[in-house]
């Protein structure tokens, strides 16, 4: 499922079979890189009450199972300020990636697969802050461990082959570039 | 992606949080005048007719320094800016060696980025004594300490066999230098 797919979609108390309002915006966990909650005008369907993004609609046991923003942050992301999409992407590191242009993610668990840019993408596990200023991501060049490459955006994997001086570099797609830094 | 930079480019970047707020941007960097090294950048807020901030951002605070943000932890990390100043302009400065040559005056601050970045060598405009062909700037490697005075920057001898004349090269120029240095003690 696509964040910006989600947007609009109708949500449904599931006892009354009433429209109850439409997805606003959704709320990502940067801890656990999952989407927690859906919010429906200025109230919140924490993600465990729903059954996730349907095809056509999002479904609430009640209208009462809506909770109030309970904190700052929320406030922040029911009022609109925090909206990832468009933001500016960051490593730790300092190097900016690109504007986020939308966010994939498993529609029944809430799992955020990949940040998508506009002819990139990357792991969403990477993710360390969504701010109103830009998304910030870990940059994988710090961890001890080899990185797994699959994580990386193309632009950091062609850094990669060119620090390496890999010929026919400018060529490759993203797997021919994942393979040759193998 | 260890990169590096001229210390210029900085001004007008964010300084971002790892949370993805930007209250502030560069507005100078601070080299320290005693070792040659970066001590800090002053701040402004954002936009065109950003005015200067009290803010000081130390450079011992900085999370990670890349060619377009320099990011944060927090903004608990924003100190007020040391009233001396600590440093000053090292840009002007002579370029001489311990043996007396001078080799030219300081254009820019090169630094490397990523977690530890540091001011790796400047960019001189070369006197005639070490200008290689018709080049109007060359980089210069830095050891890890050097003397700094009002005037002069003292380098060793040795800086200048490894003098690039391009950006591109001169990370492994640094590198040679630096153990050069190492081996000699």
């Amino acid at each position: 499922m696509r964040w910006r797919k989600s947007l609009g979609k109708p949500v449904i108390d599931r006892s009354s079979g009433e429209t109850i309002g439409e997805v606003t915006t959704l709320i990502a966990s940067v801890e656990s890189h999952r989407i927690t909650g859906i919010v429906v005008d200025d109230r919140i369907a924490p993600w465990s009450t729903t059954r996730g993004i349907g095809h056509d609609a999002v479904t609430v046991p009640s209208v009462d199972a809506l909770t109030e923003p309970t904190d700052g942050d929320e406030k922040r992301i029911v009022d609109g300020d925090v909206d990832p999409l468009g933001r500016s992407v960051y490593t730790e590191d300092g190097f900016a990636l690109g504007s986020l242009t939308d966010i994939d993610f498993d529609a029944d668990t809430g799992e955020i697969g990949r940040l998508l840019l506009a002819d990139d993408d990357l792991a969403g596990s990477r993710m360390l802050g969504i701010g109103s200023f830009a998304v910030v991501v870990r940059s994988r060049d710090r961890t001890g461990a080899e990185a797994d490459l699959s994580d990386l955006s193309k632009a950091e994997l062609y850094e990669r082959a060119r620090a390496r001086d890999l010929p026919g570099r400018s060529d490759m797609t993203k797997q021919e570039l994942i393979a040759a830094l193998s | 992606m260890k990169k590096l930079l001229r210390a210029s480019t900085l001004v007008g970047r964010p300084v971002v949080t790892l949370a993805g707020e930007s209250p502030l941007e560069i507005r100078d960097v601070v080299f320290d005048r005693s070792a040659g090294g970066l001590i800090g950048f002053t701040l402004r807020k954002h936009g065109f007719l950003g005015g200067p901030v009290r803010e000081w951002l130390p450079w011992s605070k900085v999370h990670g320094l890349g060619p377009d943000a320099a990011v944060i932890g927090t903004t608990d990390v924003f100190d007020d800016e040391p009233d001396d100043g600590g440093g000053g302009d090292v840009l002007g400065s002579r370029v001489v060696t311990e043996d007396g040559t001078h080799l030219g005056d300081v254009v820019e601050v090169i630094i490397s980025t990523g977690p530890d970045a540091e001011a790796v060598g400047f960019e001189i405009e070369p006197t005639e004594a070490c200008r290689a062909g018709d080049a109007t700037a060359v980089f210069l490697p830095l050891p890890d300490t050097i003397a700094v005075s009002d005037e002069n920057v003292i380098v060793p001898d040795a800086a200048r066999d490894y003098i690039a004349d391009d950006l591109s090269g001169f990370g492994g120029a640094v590198a040679d230098f630096r153990s050069r240095l190492r081996e000699k003690n």
